[in-house]
């Protein structure tokens, strides 16, 4: 990481998102800054996550998705043949929408990843699982019992769980797909400002649904919706398209597109 | 409009109709059940009723005319000793031999008994001569002072005191009728013995099989089964738990795949005499070189391959209930596609891969087809019958000796029979309870 970088960690360059034949998401371009916080918004079927899960090359686990076009990651292509997703992954790391700890001690569940990169040294990883769980808050409420099956925590403990095992294997970046749409509100403020601390050494992209949650939290954000074409046979094809990404302050207050106004006034959705 | 919605009498009409109807399909479902426990208390009733109750037996010699209170165990050494000098002195001889003599076999008759049976208490009148100078009753002097008092009771009750059952009575008679079979008894067989006998018992575990029902055991059998498990355990899970995780985690969608999977659930339908034929082609007369033709092995192999299906199956199942959450979480931190089967997917999926293995295990003992056909050893009915002690051995196994038992026309077999079976469940409950316990167990901490 000597090399001088921009501040841009993500360049997509006319990406499309393919299911088999069906075209999921068209031509996307942005730039993501790095040590931001760059969150997602738009309506269901808007591709959003779809956009997020080619950024760590997630999609790859789905038979028949394709993305063609550019997605850079430090000047590289994610995409090119001498690219391994696992590398992608673990330089990338992903929180899911519904908590979802392994069936394992906490302990277990933080130390997962370090495993996987052949790290067995037990004082090593009780350094490493100590230093994750504070970095996300979680140490002081478990640190007793580190024993116990990660599924006996609450929900948002767990989510803070599954950060803390993202944390653990040192990703540049962490994507967050809906983190919080299990939460109740108070576990979800206390994720949000887990975010606010983690950006400062993390690039982190979130797909939210709730509009306030992105306002509170980020630094840019990205409108996506969908467009519609009819076809012969009366069938509709459907996909998502980019509509605006502005800093948030600016989307929100003042948006360049008329529909991105509609979308935040809750006209659809 | 007068409907449901809006007409009061109408809508409580057609509430107590729904209602009823949930009630009536309650009933369906408590009867079924009901059926289902009453077959199985019949099932178990009907063998217990078979293996314990009367019997009516001739012992000969009579066991009064040895001893006058008719209790074996309260005699002395030399008094056993004498017993069996009297019936079987040449038992004697072989005893000495066989378990008191140090030398080998080829060289006891000549050689003295001090040096044959040195550290034993040997009279010193008997020092310098060889076993053949002496009579039954010195031989018999020498084991009254050498072998234990338990042994000789055995030898006595097993091998000089012959049992001849005149009758035997189901447990139900024995308990509502034990009057009239006392006086059957008494009457019609005054010289006999009448007593309640448990078939199975300690000796019954322990005996190997023999053509006379009182003396008969099932060990032979129950090791046979326990070895054909055992190989059949040590092939058919790494195999069929292997080829689950190819095709639920590698194999890719298309038609051959699919055709293979089909295929692999039709299997399991097969009926097992085909896998029994084909396990006498393959494994018997093929591999014969390698399996030694009808052994363990080869009834193994069989069995091996006609619960693959099940085992194959049942894993698969449990893959692919392994939540798709657990598997983008693994990924998501760097795991390669093999890391994620072996620490997240695999430890998720066992419960349910052990329930599977369970299922075809159950079968595999069970079975009785397949091991015919393959070959085991139906007529082991010697009194010292090998016990299989390698994967090369010949063998029985519990429900062919059972099978065995129930073609015989004697009604004691038919008894002894039932006492088998009992065990077969025993063995049957046994492992499945383990696996159970097992499984449980990686339930608890997979999620606890």
């Amino acid at each position: 990481m000597t090399q001088t970088l921009s501040a841009h960690a993500f360049e997509l360059k006319n990406m499309n998102v393919f299911y088999g034949d069906r075209l999921a998401v068209k031509d996307v371009n942005m730039s993501i800054q790095r040590q931001k916080i760059t969150a997602f918004i738009g309506p269901s079927g808007c591709g959003k996550s779809t956009v997020l899960r080619s950024l760590n090359r997630m999609n790859d686990l789905i038979p028949g998705a394709r993305v063609v076009g550019d997605v850079h990651f430090n000047h590289q292509n994610l995409y090119a043949a001498n690219i391994d997703a696992v590398e992608v992954r673990r330089r990338i790391g992903m929180v899911f929408q519904k908590p979802n700890p392994f069936p394992k001690s906490i302990f277990d569940n933080v130390a997962y990843g370090p495993r996987l990169l052949g790290v067995r040294n037990r004082h090593a990883l009780d350094e490493i699982v100590e230093s994750s769980l504070k970095r996300a808050y979680l140490w002081d409420e478990v640190k007793g019992d580190l024993k116990k099956s990660g599924f006996a925590l609450s929900g948002g403990q767990q989510q803070r769980l599954c950060i803390a095992r993202t944390i653990a294997v040192e990703p540049e970046v962490i994507l967050m797909d809906e983190p919080c749409s299990a939460l109740d509100p108070i576990a979800t403020q206390a994720i949000e400002e887990l975010m606010k601390e983690l950006v400062k050494q993390f690039t982190i992209v979130i797909v939210t649904h709730n509009m306030q949650q992105a306002q509170r939290v980020s630094d840019f954000t990205a409108f996506y919706s969908i467009r519609k074409e009819e076809e012969l046979g009366g069938k509709e094809k459907r996909w998502g398209v980019l509509i605006e990404f502005n800093p948030t302050d600016k989307l929100f207050a003042r948006p360049d597109h008329e529909e991105t106004e509609r979308y935040i006034r809750g006209e659809f959705g | 409009m007068d409907t449901h919605l809006t007409n009061e009498a109408q809508f409580k009409r057609g509430l107590a109709n729904r209602q009823m109807r949930g009630n009536l399909w309650r009933r369906f479902f408590i009867l079924s059940t009901t059926i289902a426990i009453l077959a199985l208390i019949a099932l178990f009733f009907n063998v217990a009723n078979r293996a314990f109750g009367y019997v009516i037996s001739d012992f000969t010699p009579n066991i009064t005319d040895l001893t006058e209170d008719g209790n074996i165990d309260a005699l002395t050494e030399t008094q056993l000793a004498t017993i069996i000098e009297d019936f079987a002195p040449n038992t004697l001889r072989v005893i000495i031999r066989n378990e008191l003599s140090v030398v080998p076999n080829t060289e006891f008759t000549t050689t003295p008994l001090n040096v044959a049976l040195a550290g034993r208490n040997v009279p010193a009148e008997y020092a310098e001569l060889t076993i053949n100078d002496l009579e039954a009753p010195d031989w018999a002097r020498i084991i009254g002072l050498n072998v234990s008092h338990d042994r000789l009771v055995d030898i006595v009750t097993t091998d000089i005191i012959e049992e001849h059952i005149i009758k035997t009575y189901a447990l139900t008679e024995s308990i509502f009728e034990r009057e009239k079979i006392q006086q059957f008894a008494a009457e019609e067989h005054p010289n006999s013995v009448l007593y309640f006998r448990s078939w199975v018992d300690f000796n019954f575990i322990t005996n190997p099989g023999s053509s006379d029902a009182t003396q008969a055991g099932i060990r032979t059998a129950l090791l046979g089964s326990l070895w054909v498990i055992f190989i059949t355990i040590l092939f058919s899970f790494p195999i069929g738990v292997g080829a689950a995780i190819y095709l639920q985690e590698y194999a890719s969608d298309t038609p051959l795949n699919n055709l293979i999977e089909t295929n692999i659930r039709n299997l399991a339908g097969v009926p097992s005499i085909i896998y029994g034929l084909l396990g006498l082609a393959i494994f018997v007369r093929t591999l014969g070189t390698i399996t030694q033709g009808r052994t363990i092995l080869s009834a193994g192999l069989t069995m091996a391959l006609l619960i693959l299906p099940v085992i194959i199956i049942n894993s698969q199942e449990a893959l692919r209930a392994v939540p798709s959450s657990i598997r983008e979480g693994s990924y998501g931190l760097g795991a390669t596609k093999w890391q994620t089967i072996w620490r997240s997917v695999l430890p998720a999926a066992l419960p349910g891969i052990l329930t599977g293995t369970i299922l075809g295990v159950s079968r595999a003992i069970g079975e009785t087809a397949p091991l015919i056909i393959v070959g085991a050893s139906t007529a082991i009915f010697s009194n010292t019958p090998p016990d299989p002690n390698s994967p090369f051995s010949a063998f029985t196994a519990v429900p062919l000796q059972i099978y065995q038992w129930t073609a015989r026309p004697q009604e004691e077999f038919k008894t002894i029979a039932a006492a088998a079976i009992l065990v077969l469940l025993v063995l049957l409950l046994t492992l499945n309870a383990t696996a159970i316990i097992l499984r449980q167990q990686f339930r608890k901490r997979l999620s606890a």
